[in-house]
């Protein structure tokens, strides 16, 4: 059983002092004991004493009349019950017998009178031990009186000191209670005691430091919430808290994703892999980072740099995961526009300079084949000498869409390289294949029955093209691949245009 | 100046001069102090002499004192003034209008045993009591030829209630007191278990007597003052009222102390 302070106060003091008071009840009792026996001693010892010196004279002169008188005397004093007087021949010279002489608790008290060795008479003195023991309980009764005063009066003192002590501490009790839901309560009045009151500045003091803090951290919050992108989820990665600059980002409301999992803002063009490698980082325990696309509400897309961890409640249990996020879709724009030719809309020349090494470097984990075809239009000054360079931009814009529209692959790019020429960069598995593709896309192109009247190789448009193939783990550098390639074009211009050579 | 001064200590001298009265003590000091008091008081107001009271702490103190002509008058038993009377010419001048007489009281024995009986105690107040000692063994002596201090054998208990108590305690077969000191005994039981197996004569009571040195006017101031004192002043003294009286009266007693060996 758990007791209060107040009444734990109370009942060591208590306990105490019952304890202190045993003491000196038991030392008390032992005293007055010994006392009695030396009181008895000593009362037997005075009244012989006394008697003999007193009765002495009379009783060596047979002064009876003074022997009664001393006698009489005696019998004043406290607890002398009854006193007899004998001459040496034992004649009964005096007695004076009590009420209380029947009484069986009497002390006799006996001496004999004698003067110079000669044998006078003797005395007996009966004192009532009763009376005595009485006495005792009395006195042991007054000790007991007297403790269980002083323990009410204690119990009394204590209820009074623990109550009050114990009042404010409820009260500061109470009050820190209330202060975790509502800090701005105010401190309630505490008097008296001056550690007391110092707990309660201290804890004022806290409450005021905590106020202003949670402000800075509501503020920062806000801020947060307003400006950066941050979701929380469950382990399953159900949402469970989003920032307004999530929704906002995302076009939905707080209500309609709190709940919804992660997953409704996929974006079908973003791997799968890409969320599985998220996955298996953030499970362990790690920080992933990267950048995601994702799908708003209005079914547009937005891009986003986010970093997700683990996280973790207050007993370091791993509760769900957190990613802070901010919005990188126009640097994304921007990327897209830098390596995009601006009139056919497919890679430019200086994204090729960044993806040809890349290209290879990857596909020589497997050892892939990798092919670069490069292609030129046939006669192209010649168009645009005949049907003006509108008409010329008209060609290479839908040329640039056919090779794009012949791509069987996600990993087949397509780049504008220079004036009307192109390049191609895929893989395939063997090279018949890869000139089976070259002649597909030359095929297409000319299947667009462009009408080219300067052509010496069709009526219409046409594309020359010289194809490399070669295993990414033999392949030298891209500069060597290019001048192949380009040697290779420059042989199929020679023979005639329209062609492959690989 | 100095012849001034001289007058004025001689007149203080003889307005000043005392009397000293000396009291036998028969109870303490100073129960006889309180009782006498108010009449030493009075008599110096009739008289116009100091009048000084004055006792002892024991009866031979008080022998002692009287003897040796220390007082100018005294109060004492008629036993002590014959021989103060013998030894300074003490003249007896007033006493109580009452007389004394001693008894003999037993607790079994009867009156004709009191001759016959032999053996046992008999029991005194005092050697010198005048009443309960002296009168008694003198008139059996002188009456019936009794010496009772070979019949019996004599024991001196200090007062007179011890006789008494003595007896009826079967400590002495006999005991001898007065009157009035056997019918004011406290004990009653013992007072019951007496009687009075014997009475002597009746005998003049205590004297006051006057020292030769003090002159006729003063002792004829004193005498008069005492007879005409209020009776409420000698109450406490068990006096109803003092009377004149002269040495011859107590001839008798003389006679007493001659019989007894004692004078």
């Amino acid at each position: 059983m758990k007791l209060s302070f107040k009444y734990r106060f109370i009942l060591s003091f208590v306990v105490l002092e019952i304890i202190f008071l045993s003491m000196i009840a038991i030392l008390n009792f032992n005293s007055i004991e010994k006392n009695y026996d030396n009181f008895i001693e000593y009362k037997k010892e005075s009244l012989q004493a006394l008697g003999k010196e007193l009765l002495l004279t009379p009783v060596s002169s047979y002064d009876t009349a003074m022997i009664d008188n001393i006698v009489h005397t005696f019998l004043q004093l406290e607890n002398v019950v009854s006193m007899k007087v004998w001459d040496s021949q034992g004649v009964l010279l005096s007695q004076e017998i009590g009420e209380l002489q029947n009484q069986h608790n009497l002390l006799s008290i006996e001496n004999d009178i004698v003067l110079d060795n000669v044998y006078l008479g003797k005395f007996s003195i009966w004192i009532n031990k009763d009376y005595e023991e009485a006495t005792i309980q009395l006195n042991k009764q007054r000790t007991i009186l007297l403790i269980i005063i002083e323990i009410i009066i204690s119990t009394a003192l204590s209820w009074l000191i623990g109550h009050r002590i114990a009042n404010n501490l409820n009260k500061l009790t109470k009050y820190s209670e209330q202060l975790c839901t509502n800090l701005n309560l105010p401190l309630p009045q505490i008097s008296g005691d001056k550690e007391l009151i110092v707990l309660s500045d201290t804890l004022n003091q806290m409450r005021e430091k905590l106020l202003q803090e949670k402000h800075d951290v509501e503020r920062y919050t806000r801020i947060i919430d307003q400006d950066v992108i941050v979701a929380k989820s469950d382990l399953d990665g159900n949402i469970t808290y989003v920032s307004q600059a999530f929704c906002r980002i995302s076009g939905y409301t707080k209500e309609e994703l709190l709940g919804k999992n992660l997953n409704i803002l996929r974006h079908p063009d973003i791997p799968k892999t890409l969320y599985e490698d998220m996955w298996n980082i953030i499970k362990a325990g790690k920080v992933w980072s990267g950048e995601i696309e994702n799908r708003s509400k209005d079914q547009s897309s937005y891009w986003i740099q986010a970093t997700v961890f683990p996280w973790f409640d207050s007993q370091n249990n791993k509760i769900g995961y957190m990613s802070v996020s901010h919005d990188i879709t126009n640097k994304k724009h921007i990327e897209k526009i830098s390596i995009t030719d601006g009139l056919t809309h497919i890679y430019n020349r200086r994204h090729f300079d960044t993806m040809f090494p890349k290209v290879i470097n990857s596909s020589k984990r497997n050892n892939d084949l990798v092919s670069f075809l490069l292609m030129d239009i046939d006669h192209f000054k010649q168009y645009n000498d005949t049907y003006g360079h509108q008409m010329g931009d008209e060609v290479l814009i839908k040329v640039a869409a056919c090779i794009r529209d012949s791509f069987l692959r996600a990993d087949d790019y397509c780049f504008r390289l220079g004036g009307e020429e192109f390049g191609v960069l895929f893989k395939s598995d063997t090279k018949e294949k890869a000139l089976q593709f070259a002649n597909t896309i030359r095929r297409n192109i000319e299947h667009l029955h462009i009408k080219h009247s300067g052509n010496s190789a069709s009526k219409y448009v046409t594309v020359s093209m010289g194809l490399f193939c070669e295993y990414a783990n033999e392949i030298e550098s891209t500069q060597h691949i290019y001048k192949l390639a380009d040697d290779l074009l420059y042989i199929s211009k020679e023979n005639g245009r329209n062609q492959v050579n690989a | 100046m100095k012849i001034f001064l001289l007058v004025f200590l001689l007149f203080c001298s003889v307005y000043a001069k005392e009397l000293i009265l000396g009291v036998v003590p028969q109870q303490s000091p100073l129960v006889l102090h309180q009782k006498w008091k108010p009449l030493v008081e009075e008599l110096s107001k009739m008289t116009g002499l100091k009048i000084v009271f004055k006792t002892e702490a024991s009866i031979p103190l008080f022998e002692k004192a009287l003897y040796s002509g220390q007082y100018d008058l005294a109060y004492m038993n008629p036993y002590h003034f014959v021989i103060a009377n013998k030894k300074l010419g003490l003249q007896a001048a007033l006493r109580a209008d009452k007389m004394i007489q001693g008894v003999v009281v037993s607790k079994n024995l009867n009156r004709s045993e009191l001759f016959e009986a032999q053996g046992g105690r008999f029991l005194f107040p005092a050697p010198k009591a005048f009443a309960a000692t002296l009168l008694v063994k003198y008139e059996l002596k002188k009456k019936y030829k009794i010496d009772l201090e070979q019949k019996f054998k004599v024991l001196y208990v200090n007062s007179h209630d011890s006789v008494y108590k003595g007896v009826a305690r079967g400590i002495g077969v006999f005991g001898g007191g007065i009157v009035r000191t056997f019918n004011n005994l406290s004990d009653s039981r013992a007072k019951q278990s007496l009687s009075i197996v014997y009475r002597t004569d009746t005998y003049p009571s205590h004297p006051i007597g006057f020292h030769p040195k003090v002159s006729l006017e003063d002792q004829k101031k004193v005498q008069e003052a005492f007879l005409k004192i209020p009776n409420n002043i000698i109450e406490p003294l068990n006096i109803k009222k003092f009377i004149t009286t002269s040495t011859s009266e107590y001839d008798i007693v003389k006679d007493l102390a001659l019989e007894l060996g004692i004078y």
